[in-house]
């Protein structure tokens, strides 16, 4: 079975507004790593909170694990699938460790706080994304793009098959952006599927063995990026010309200029 | 000497039936606006709001208002009155919130809780303007700015249940204060079903807030000042900020009274002195706080 299967989904904010995702199907398999990708406004981020089950589709039906996202228990979700959010509003000084235990929630009963255990997870985490030397740091003190690797270690101590990201990489500069394109790839070695959103095409063609082109809520293109990332689907896409070429085994895409 | 109190009937008196009920309920009120303001910080991400933004204190106000009007002077119709009132301020603040359509849910929280209290402190006012000058006018003034005086061992049995069940709820899920400080879809992300455990949990920490200042009448500032005081002095994580807000919000009271009852020959109203504290620690701290610090 598939890992995520959407069928036919559809979701709007109230009833009386254009929907902002039409009739979207399309499948995600166990281990692979799909980007979306689409203008702003486009529902990436609708499509996301779908998957997370934090909002529910209007129609068609939409399956994580074989299961409605919004049906399962909160832990079990919490244990199936985690979030790393876009821009997170920081409004107390908790330690960097005390922050990533927080993903540890899902594992512990409400009442009870982590333990030896958990403090070793978290320090792990911090590890894999190379920060552990930041852990007695406040979160508030700590540079965007430490920020964003702080985010993305709580994801990884919460332990999940699964992972959302939106737009993990906006707002970085070169290095950081490197920095969380290796620290996707390492995920995916050890099998974690993941789903980011993302407005840079060579990022999603660097990382992502699928892609996904959302335009106005209609799912435009949807399989390799080989298939996907070509001019005239992004030209289509936002509506403005690309320039598609390989340079040194890579894919380069950039906007034209008109 | 200390030793002549056990046979001095009257300083026997004096200390078991007026000083300790009221020590008593000075650390039990300072716990609960301490921790309950903390909470409020918490669940709101905001450093700046206590119960007393959402309708809270000044639904109080007016229900302890209109209970020394319409009913006979009896202390257990003030306190219904104002627990009432205050709950009715929160769930006024929370609906009228829900049918802003517009900012995010903080921000419409706090200008519903704005209206709210204005709504319920020009009630209070009319109240005053029509309560008899002699007798009803004095009394509503005094609880108005808050005072332990009347403390005994009964008023202090009367808030015990409500307040140390709501303390206790606080403490257990404490640690979970953390998650519910996140945007909701996140904290959600993490496990937790936001919207209903901050409701749960903002009910405590009202209900608790509520049945102190039905007693004490509103004690301004100690709700907002002791968090900031906890996380700067202990921790920003809740499972220890949480106790160390209680602990210093009971050392911040007491203190306070004891000004109150001891700074003049009569008794200074103890909201004066909490307000005039608190508003001193707040600026303080606010000058003092760098960029990029938190608060």
């Amino acid at each position: 079975m598939k890992q995520i299967q959407l069928t036919n989904i559809s979701y709007r904010y109230q009833k009386n507004l254009e929907p902002v995702l039409k009739h979207v199907s399309l499948a995600v398999d166990a281990g692979s790593t799909a980007a979306v990708l689409g203008p702003n406004g486009a529902g990436k981020s609708t499509l996301l909170d779908l998957l997370l089950g934090w909002k529910v589709p209007e129609s068609g039906e939409l399956t994580v694990f074989g299961r409605r996202p919004h049906e399962m228990g909160r832990k079990e979700s919490g244990r199936l699938m985690s979030l790393v959010p876009q821009d997170e509003q920081m409004s107390f000084s908790f330690s960097v460790r005390d922050y990533v235990l927080f993903g540890r929630s899902p594992h512990l009963p409400s009442m009870r706080p982590p333990g030896p255990e958990d403090i070793m997870i978290a320090r792990t985490a911090l590890k894999r994304v190379g920060i552990h030397h930041l852990e007695d740091r406040f979160i508030t003190r700590l540079s965007g793009g430490e920020r964003q690797l702080v985010k993305i270690a709580r994801s990884i101590a919460q332990r999940t098959e699964l992972l959302l990201l939106d737009e993990p990489t906006s707002d970085l500069d070169p290095a950081n952006t490197h920095r969380i394109i290796t620290i996707m790839r390492e995920l995916k070695r050890t099998g974690v599927t993941q789903v980011f959103t993302t407005h840079d095409p060579m990022l999603a063609s660097e990382i992502a063995s699928h892609i996904l082109l959302l335009k106005e809520g209609h799912l435009q293109s949807w399989g390799t990026p080989e298939e996907t990332l070509t001019e005239e689907r992004l030209e289509d896409t936002y509506q403005t010309p690309f320039s598609v070429f390989s340079w040194q085994g890579k894919r380069v895409i950039i906007r034209k200029h008109q | 000497m200390p030793w002549d109190l056990a046979s001095d009937p009257l300083a026997r008196t004096i200390i078991l039936q007026l000083r300790l009920p009221r020590i008593l309920l000075a650390l039990l009120a300072g716990a609960v606006l301490g921790a309950a303001g903390f909470v409020f910080q918490m669940l709101f991400a905001n450093p700046l709001v206590e119960p007393g933004f959402l309708g809270v204190s000044q639904g109080a106000a007016f229900g302890a208002a209109l209970a020394i009007l319409l009913f006979p002077p009896v202390q257990a119709f003030i306190q219904m009155s104002s627990i009432l009132f205050a709950l009715a301020g929160l769930a006024a603040s929370y609906l009228l919130a829900r049918s802003f359509h517009f900012g995010g849910w903080i921000l419409r929280l706090i200008l519903a809780g704005i209206a709210v209290s204005a709504l319920f402190s020009s009630g209070v006012g009319l109240l005053k303007y029509v309560a008899d000058p002699l007798s009803q006018l004095p009394e509503i003034t005094f609880w108005l700015l808050g005072s332990l005086a009347g403390s005994s061992w009964q008023r202090l049995a009367s808030v015990l249940p409500v307040s140390l069940i709501s303390l206790a709820m606080l403490l257990i899920f404490r640690w979970r204060l953390n998650i519910l400080s996140l945007q909701d879809r996140t904290a959600f992300s993490l496990g937790t079903r936001p919207v209903a455990e901050k409701l749960l949990l903002l009910f405590a920490a009202t209900a608790s807030t509520a049945s102190i200042i039905s007693v004490s009448g509103l004690i301004g500032w100690a709700g907002l000042i002791v968090p900031h005081l906890s996380r700067k002095l202990v921790s920003s994580e809740s499972r220890y900020a949480l106790p160390g807000s209680m602990l210093l919000g009971s050392i911040y009271l007491l203190v306070s009274d004891t000004l109150a009852r001891t700074l003049l020959t009569g008794e200074i109203p103890l909201g004066i002195i909490t307000s005039a504290l608190g508003a001193m620690l707040f600026i303080v701290i606010l000058t003092r706080a760098r960029a990029g610090e938190g608060l």
